[in-house]
């Protein structure tokens, strides 16, 4: 059966009669008008359903309040195991396809907001696409390829006054939350070091692969899968997952990055801090920065991948926090936060609920998400924490182009003393698409 | 099975790439790199080059281009195929010369092409643009009105602005919407070039217009934030009015706007909204922490439907004013369960210290229920202040509140609160009692690294290849805190360059030798456990007085303690003149937990006349052979022993249980050899499985082979999924997301 909106409010309303609650839903909500009441369901839509937007539509699907309509994606397939996936939670038909997404954009009014997990190359643009059109927006990381395209989101947040939250979710994770705290807190000391998981070998590559015949535009838009990024001959492997390594596609430090950064800066107090210094150490090294604050960020990086056991910690994405009084790491598939003392733990619960009892945070990434959505605070995994992060990715990826120290002013997002470097903090998007 | 084929030629072919296309090769020195610009223009300007080569060249002429690079870029931004890329190359030279080249295409181009020099031109927020951007304007095809618009926004001084706001005025349908983003933009740059009225102008008057809403709302943002404390005033309309868009704009700016007039006119217009209305404006008095709307969230928090009721105790909390924390206490216990398991978290969570003494007061309330809540609480703060009071709690008259404080003093105590504990064991004689002493003894045996001393270590190609003594590193690193040695290069050097190592250590735990060889890129951890004398002499003390059960309690309890000492006392109860004692002993003795009692649990489990010891000193003697301290000619002895003695499928999962949590590869081979028994299949390839993912990253070879035997004989889809996913990790790694 399908429940649409209306039926959905008016069994809540019964619901909350038959309970003699008040009824906490006003006349207005009857109508969409660009914002969510909380006792409202939030109306959906999917832009680039792949294999991790698939996790994500999962768990967000399960959300009681969320009701996903439509999906828009370049690729036949993906549409329609998306729709699959949607029709079947609902027991309807209902999931409508789109290919392209202007006329998305531009035809679903009713959504309030957008899951976007295309490829890469789709983030930011996709994202600032959909905040104008008065979207609020949950996009997987990395997401932006440039510092210019990070700057725009966060603009665009701010302009649209939308909800966005990047998809490192791990900063809703009690494990690494817990780690943050200890470092944020000062039960560590203050930090001097903090080390982020930057492991990836995919390196960028230039090369073009092949070309191979297009297939049928219903099958694959090819000019709308390369989007904003330059052209090249069809081949099927950059739509299967080769995209990664390309540099014209995808980012390199930022791959892990994008999450480790924006934990590793979590729980760093950032206030004044005005610059970054990175020590360039040859290709695919480790880099070393040094924080204004005096606080040493090492970008790790050795080879190897990000899934295998390393000095600091034993899974992937790992941040760890280094103070005179001791030390807290977390990674992937920790049962409980790493720290120098099990002494450490022993405050886990008190920490943990400090945390929530400021931060009104739910521990849950997406739900942090959908709350923000209707209470319009910014997400814990805001723009200007996407921001943040990226920006220091996006600077250690031109850190190994130019091949030399850099040092970048955080506050204008400007390498001081490199016009080089600064150069290539934008990359022009390929007509018809603009931010 | 055609397609198939077909599939695999295309994924063969998607494999062979072209060469790789080098890239990002800039010279330092000025003079080469002069050079390479001139080689990148060349290559650009040459028109049969192959199209990856001249893309290249665009994209590093990016970086590193000149102003001769300029009329060469500028000539192909009319060239279907290199425009883009001549762009790419071109919007990030500095200087006159590319705005120039950039307005110069405006008449050149047209279509895609058209739009993407309008783009580079507001990107560039170039202002001699903004009379010919301003006619594109008026444009029948809207990806050229898009972009034009979107650059006047970016270029955003006066004359963009009244271009965009004239174009406003006649615009409709989809030109309506990108003009008035366009006329944001500009009100947005405006601002920032302290042109306050101008953009205060520009957003009312498209607020005021017929944009669609969203624009409209992004306006009010605007219109807002640029008239400052002035503009409390808007916002407070628009949570007082009936948009509810407008009210979703009012309350995200409240997230943004610090002015403390805000705070309070929120504060004073809560009481008076709908509930669902309040619901989001306490919310946001949460985020802002100004203690000034304490007392209105207070008010919320005191009657009302229970959501909002919720949403001011959190709001409270954030705002963390002391003076808060009486009437949370009382919705500690409220009558509503979601309001009192609000305000239980939330005091939990209360920052401030005054939070600690108000709830450690609360453990003598009159009900029991407010106490037992007030220990929890007490417990979840860690408020050792208040170990005095969960001491007499333990001692409470009401069973429930004794249970809670000792569950807390579990948690809590630690050495100085032993004796205490141990007089509170021998008075109430309780299980209570028990766990709790039991927790805090095995928490003072902790592992250090100054328990153990490395005699000897090794490391190289062992046993018969070149190896170093590498003995001082060792003991440096165990003596700076390290508790699990990794055998890598990056520790102890390569002394057998391209040869498998493998790192060898002989050391003592407490006095104990032990020595263990691991692969390389293994670790091992010593386990090095510190047992406190004083807890284990306050427990040995306390045995010659106590009553029986007290006495039993206090053998259970030097098992979690461990060590010499403990074990002594243990050993010498087994011939204590008290049966019951002594059948307490020697269960103790029998569940030892470490190896230390592992041949008098051999002894037992051979001849003691007790079937029941037996058993259970069997079990604790296979539960041995997984102490990580053993070596590993120690443990494959004890397996022996254990096997020959082991009847039951019991007594083999323990076993496999064991050597999982041993986990070197030695463990791996004897796990193996049960995976043919079909009644611990199960078990067996679990253990294997768990072994496989901690060694795969130095035993690749040996752990693939293991795990192809557990891929093809387990029948268990989670097992299979972790043997496949490690057997996954012994190939080499594609990149990945």
């Amino acid at each position: 059966m399908r429940v649409n909106r209306r039926d959905f409010l008016k069994q809540t309303l019964l619901a909350s009669a038959s309970l003699a609650a008040p009824n906490l839903i006003p006349a207005s909500a009857l109508g969409r008008d660009g914002a969510v009441a909380p006792s409202e369901r939030i109306v959906m839509g999917g832009i680039g359903i792949g294999g991790r937007g698939t996790h994500d539509l999962g768990w967000m699907i399960g959300e009681p309040d969320v009701q996903f309509v439509a999906i828009c994606d370049a690729r036949k397939n993906r549409r329609e195991a998306a729709k699959n996936t949607i029709d079947k939670k609902y027991g309807n038909t209902d999931c409508a396809l789109y290919c392209d997404i202007r006329q998305f954009l531009a035809e679903r009014a009713d959504i309030d907001a957008l899951l976007i997990a295309t490829g890469d190359r789709w983030h930011a643009l996709a994202s600032v696409m959909a905040m104008r059109a008065g979207k609020d927006v949950y996009c997987e990381k990395p997401s932006c390829l440039t510092i210019a395209q990070g700057q725009m989101i966060v603009e665009t947040a701010r302009r649209y006054g939308r909800v966005f939250q990047t998809g490192a979710q791990r900063l809703s994770e009690p494990n690494h939350v817990f780690a943050i705290e200890m470092a944020r807190t000062g039960r560590l000391g203050p930090i001097h070091t903090v080390y982020a998981d930057c492991r990836y070998r995919g390196g960028a590559r230039h090369d073009w692969l092949p070309e191979q015949p297009l297939p049928p535009k219903e099958e694959l838009d090819w000019d709308a899968w390369l989007g904003p990024c330059p052209w090249r001959p069809y081949n099927i492997g950059y739509v299967n997952h080769q995209w990664y390594g390309f540099y014209d596609f995808a980012t390199d430090v930022a791959m892990w990055g994008a999450h480790t950064l924006a934990q590793a800066l979590a729980g760093i107090d950032m206030t004044n801090v005005s610059t970054i210094e990175f020590q360039y150490a040859g290709p695919d090294q480790t880099i070393v920065t040094r924080l204004s604050n005096g606080v040493k960020l090492v970008l790790f990086r050795v080879d190897g991948s990000c899934w295998e056991p390393c000095q600091f910690w034993h899974g992937a994405c790992g941040e760890r926090f280094d103070g005179p009084e001791g030390w807290a790491a977390a990674a992937d598939g920790y049962s409980i936060t790493d720290v120098s003392s099990p002494a450490l733990l022993r405050e886990y619960k008190k920490v943990l609920n400090e945390y929530i009892g400021r931060t009104r945070r739910p521990m849950n990434h997406v739900r942090d998400f959908f709350d923000c959505v209707k209470s319009r605070r910014p997400t814990v995994a805001n723009p200007e924490v996407m921001f943040r992060a990226m920006s220091i990715c996006l600077a250690a990826d031109i850190c190994d182009i130019v091949k030399r120290n850099l040092k970048l002013n955080l506050v204008k997002s400007e390498f001081i003393g490199d016009a080089e470097a600064n150069r290539l903090r934008s990359r022009p998007m390929r007509a018809p698409w603009t931010m | 099975m055609k397609n198939m084929k077909w599939m695999l030629v295309l994924a063969a072919a998607a494999l062979v790439a072209l060469p790789l296309q080098a890239q990002w090769q800039i010279p330092a020195d000025p003079a080469a790199k002069k050079e390479y610009v001139a080689k990148l223009l060349a290559t650009v300007q040459k028109a049969d080059a192959p199209l990856i080569e001249r893309f290249a060249a665009c994209r590093e002429l990016s970086a590193v281009g000149d102003k001769n690079a300029v009329p060469v870029l500028a000539a192909l931004l009319t060239d279907e195929k290199m425009s883009h890329m001549a762009r790419y190359g071109l919007e990030p030279i500095p200087g006159p010369a590319v705005d120039a080249a950039f307005r110069d295409a405006l008449g050149k181009v047209k279509g895609r092409l058209l739009a993407g020099v309008i783009d580079s031109l507001g990107v560039r927020r170039d202002a001699k643009a903004v009379e010919p951007l301003a006619k594109l304007l008026g444009d029948g095809d809207i990806m050229i009105v898009r972009a034009a618009a979107a650059s006047l926004g970016r270029i955003g001084n006066l004359a963009a602005a009244a271009a965009l706001e004239k174009a406003l005025a006649g615009a409709s349908g989809a030109n309506l919407d990108v003009i008035a983003d366009g006329c944001i933009r500009a009100a947005d740059a405006l601002l920032a070039a302290r042109k306050g009225d101008k953009a205060i102008a520009l957003y009312d008057c498209v607020r005021a217009g017929k944009a669609p809403r969203h624009v409209r709302m992004a306006a009010m943002r605007g219109a807002i934030l640029a008239r400052g404390p002035a503009g409390v005033a808007l916002l407070m309309d628009q949570v007082k009015g009936d948009d509810n868009a407008m009210f979703a704009v009012a309350m995200r700016v409240a997230h943004e706007m610090r002015d403390a007039k805000l705070t309070q006119a929120l504060a004073a217009e809560v009481g008076k909204l709908a509930p669902e209305k309040q619901i989001v404006v306490l919310q946001a008095l949460g985020d802002r922490k100004d203690t000034a709307a304490a007392p209105a969230a207070l008010a919320a928090a005191k009657s009302g439907p229970s959501a909002v009721r919720v949403a001011a105790i959190r709001a409270v909390t954030q705002i963390g004013c002391p003076s808060c924390l009486a009437l949370l206490v009382a919705m500690a216990s409220d009558a509503d369960a979601e309001v009192a398991a609000a305000a239980q978290a939330c005091l939990a969570g209360f920052p401030s210290k005054e939070a600690d003494a108000t709830i450690a007061n609360l453990m003598s309330a009159p009900e029991a229920k407010t106490r037992c809540t007030a220990i929890d609480l007490v417990g979840q703060r860690r408020v050792m202040s208040a170990m005095p009071a969960l001491m007499k709690a333990a001692e409470d008259s009401e069973k429930q509140v004794s249970v809670a404080a000792f569950k807390v003093l579990g948690d809590m105590a630690g050495a100085k609160e032993i004796p205490a504990m141990i007089a509170l064991l021998t008075k109430t004689q309780s299980a209570s009692a028990e766990n709790a002493l039991s927790a805090v003894c095995a928490r003072q045996a902790e592992p250090a690294a100054g328990s153990v001393v490395i005699k000897k270590a090794v490391y190289g190609a062992l046993p018969d290849g070149p190896s170093a003594e590498v003995t001082k590193k060792a003991a440096e690193l165990v003596k700076g805190g390290v508790m699990t040695l990794e055998a890598t290069n990056g520790n102890f050097g390569d002394p057998a360059p391209r040869k498998p190592k493998k790192l060898s250590v002989d050391y003592t735990v407490n006095g104990i030798a032990a020595s263990k060889t691991v692969a390389e890129g293994e670790t091992i951890t010593f386990t090095a456990v510190t047992v406190s004398p004083a807890c284990v002499g306050a427990l040995c003390d306390a045995m010659g007085q106590a009553p029986v059960p007290a006495k039993q309690a206090l053998l259970r309890i030097l098992r979690s303690a461990g060590g010499p000492k403990a074990l002594a006392a243990v050993r010498a109860a087994m011939s204590d003149a008290n049966a019951e004692i002594k059948d307490t002993a020697t269960r103790v003795l029998c569940d030892w937990t470490t190896a230390e009692a592992a041949d008098e649990q051999l002894a037992l489990a051979k001849t003691s006349p007790n079937k029941t010891y037996k058993v259970l000193a069997l079990r604790g003697y296979i539960r041995a052979i997984g102490d990580a301290n053993l070596d590993a000619a120690k443990r494959q002895a004890m397996c022996k022993e254990a096997t020959a003695l082991i009847q039951g499928d019991a007594e083999k999962r323990l076993l496999l249980s064991a050597l999982s949590n041993a986990g070197d590869a030695d463990s791996l081979a004897m796990v193996m050899s049960h995976l043919d028994n079909a009644a611990i299949k199960d078990e067996s390839c679990l253990a294997a499985v768990a072994i496989s993912e901690r060694l795969v990253a130095s035993n690749p070879a040996v752990v693939a082979d293991a795990m192809r035997k557990v891929v093809k004989e387990t029948k268990n889809d989670g097992i299979l999924k972790r043997a496949r996913r490690v057997l996954g990790q012994t190939r080499p790694k594609p990149a990945a997301k």
